[in-house]
């Protein structure tokens, strides 16, 4: 087994693709870090300059309007302060740029599956199996390798982003207020746990259909029927929200996520509080289980005639 | 149906043995009770029309196709079950080498020798032996079909292999490749290993093969050494004449057996004997059928194979007269 997990590793490392993914990452990190910075900015001269333009023009346009309606004028004057923007602090700009890594996870899904599903179509796996004919822990390897594949994509954004996005910080704030909580790793975590449940789930239903076209809309469509699902406004669907893959993955993602309903007595949207992160990460964890096992017996009973 | 047996001594010592195996995809049958006996330590062809079963059965053999029915025995163990345990001496390139088109041959090679726990020097010598010692570093989707094939090659030896199974080998290939594919096969059994070879070029086969198996329509039709199915014999007279329906009835009544191949008429006896070409020649002149070429051949496995065929071909062509196409099959050798 371990011969085979590695031969697998082996050949994830050899492919091209990866490393211009890898690659991607790291750009597509260090371009949002960068734009991002300019949002960290302190307050100088020229933005309290332009928040008072904006407050003078806001003004303008009251006086017009109240001599237009005069039953609706407002009673405040603005000010400068009203228009003046919030410099970032260093855990929320971090925040904001490694938000992007949720674009990853559903690439690093694609991945996986591509990953996996070339081989049947090409064949290679047909090959592989008159060297190691015992189909299940060459299953194991392959989910095993393309998992750590796509995971490592979110893994270098969150890295890149982190690291380079500290520095602009630095470079334009100083070491002062550079200041975070545990908030920040923790969020950092569970985006890379939702990549490695979504990616082994990718993997595991592309062994189920043996293909990656399959899986992948399969995927969309599960995706799609869940949002739709748990945006029912009434009470009917929101007892059964738990069943869904999307408000899971949102709760892994975000613990605070919450859903709402729509409340006829109360006449308004009421919050529902859905799951908490361990169960959804319970559910996360069978959905994989349940795919592989699917997919084990399917791919031991699959006919390869490629 | 019985198998039609052409063994002049039944070997003792089976490679491969299959006992009325069968597969169907759908309501596609595939192979309809096969029973294959392969020799150790000889290169053995497997013949039959495209759609025969021969790659199905290949398939089945490896563990990549599950058997409807059957069983099956490589060097006297039950596969699939003992596959794992046999498959290290077995190496096999089933159809068109299918390897990662995007990496390097030496890393695909590489690969396949990791998981098996081979030392990676291996490769190099494997690659050596197959002359890509030099290729190594080329990527696999830039290689031509040979360079494809000969690294398929170096793939099953990197398991030292007892057995080797080529399904369609040349299919693609050059001159050049395909007496390097066929030279490769005969050194191989030379050194003791077994090879079965499928294949549809009976000329291919001919040259390579010490006994073979003929498939038609998912079963063995007949099996045995090469040599006795090209036993002295069965020597044929092929004649070229005006009207080949008035010949052959003129031959049919003088007790031959004629098959029109092309646009000539290939006789034998239908008592199994060696026709003789002047009484060939005065039959048909007798009709006022005048040869304008007459040639005495020796039988070729193209011959044979028609003759087994024969039956399956006319099921085929719904009733038609059986009419083998010129040149499909090579030509016969003047004796």
């Amino acid at each position: 087994m371990s011969d085979l997990v590695r031969a697998e590793f082996l050949r994830l490392v050899s492919r091209r693709v990866m490393w211009i993914l890898l690659a991607g990452a790291v750009v597509v990190a260090a371009l949002v870090a960068v734009s991002a910075s300019s949002g960290t900015r302190p307050l100088d001269a020229e933005d309290h300059a332009h928040a008072q333009l904006q407050a003078d023009e806001a003004n303008a346009s009251n006086v017009q309007y109240c001599k237009d309606f005069p039953e609706d004028c407002p009673d405040h004057e603005f000010v400068a302060a009203d228009f003046l923007r919030q410099p970032l602090d260093y855990e929320p700009y971090i925040r904001g740029v490694t938000d992007g890594g949720l674009l990853f996870v559903a690439f690093g899904a694609v991945l996986a599956a591509a990953l996996i599903g070339g081989e049947f179509r090409s064949g290679s796996i047909s090959t592989q199996l008159t060297f190691t004919p015992r189909r299940t822990p060459l299953m194991a390897a392959k989910l095993l390798a393309a998992t750590t594949g796509a995971v490592s994509l979110t893994a270098v954004y969150f890295t890149t982003g982190t690291v380079i996005g500290t520095i602009s910080f630095l470079m334009v704030r100083g070491a002062g207020d550079l200041t975070a909580t545990a908030a920040m790793p923790l969020m950092m975590l569970r985006m890379l746990l939702a990549a490695l449940l979504v990616s082994a789930l990718a993997a595991a239903l592309t062994f189920v259909v043996g293909s990656t076209l399959l899986a992948v809309g399969l995927g969309l469509l599960a995706v799609v029927a869940s949002e739709i699902l748990s945006f029912d406004p009434y009470s009917f669907v929101s007892a059964w929200l738990w069943l869904l893959p999307m408000p899971n993955l949102m709760t892994i993602l975000y613990t605070d996520y919450e859903y709402t309903r729509y409340d006829p007595v109360l006449m308004e949207h009421v919050p529902v509080v859905a799951m908490g992160f361990g169960q959804a990460v319970v559910y996360g964890v069978v959905l994989v289980l349940v795919t592989a096992v699917v997919g084990a017996i399917v791919f031991r009973r699959r006919d390869l005639l490629r | 149906m019985s198998v039609d047996h052409r063994w002049s001594r039944t070997p003792t010592q089976w490679a491969v043995r299959t006992n009325d195996l069968a597969k169907s995809f759908g309501r596609n049958v595939a192979v309809a009770g096969l029973d294959l006996h392969v020799p150790v330590g000889a290169v053995h062809g497997l013949l039959g029309p495209n759609g025969s079963g021969k790659t199905t059965t290949l398939r089945m053999l490896l563990g990549l196709v599950h058997a409807d029915r059957g069983q099956m025995e490589i060097f006297g163990l039950r596969v699939p079950e003992r596959l794992p345990e046999v498959i290290n001496r077995v190496g096999a390139i089933v159809e068109s080498p299918k390897f990662y088109p995007s990496i390097t041959l030496r890393r695909n090679l590489e690969i396949l020798a990791m998981s098996l726990g081979v030392n990676r020097r291996r490769v190099t010598e494997v690659l050596l032996e197959v002359g890509l010692g030099g290729r190594g570093d080329n990527r696999f989707q830039q290689c031509s079909l040979g360079m494809k094939q000969r690294l398929a090659i170096a793939a099953t030896l990197l398991k030292e292999p007892q057995l080797l199974i080529f399904d369609e080998p040349t299919n693609g290939l050059d001159p050049a490749g395909i007496h390097e594919i066929r030279t490769t096969m005969r050194a191989l059994a030379e050194a003791g290993r077994t090879v079965l070879v499928s294949s549809h070029d009976l000329s291919e086969i001919e040259q390579v093969a010490d006994s073979v198996s003929v498939i038609g329509r998912g079963r063995v039709i007949a099996e045995g050494e090469l040599a006795e199915f090209l036993s002295g014999d069965e020597v044929n007279v092929e004649v070229e004449v005006d009207n080949n329906v008035v010949g052959s009835e003129a031959l049919r009544r003088a007790g031959f057996r004629s098959t029109l191949v092309g646009s000539r008429l290939h006789v034998t006896r239908a008592d199994g004997g060696r026709p003789d070409p002047r009484a060939v020649a005065r039959t048909l002149a007798a009709v006022d059928q005048y040869p304008s070429h007459l040639v005495v051949s020796r039988a070729t496995l193209e011959q044979a194979y028609l003759d087994l065929t024969a039956d399956e071909h006319l099921s085929a062509t719904q009733g038609r007269p059986t009419t083998a196409q010129p040149g499909l099959f090579g030509k016969g050798v003047v004796s």
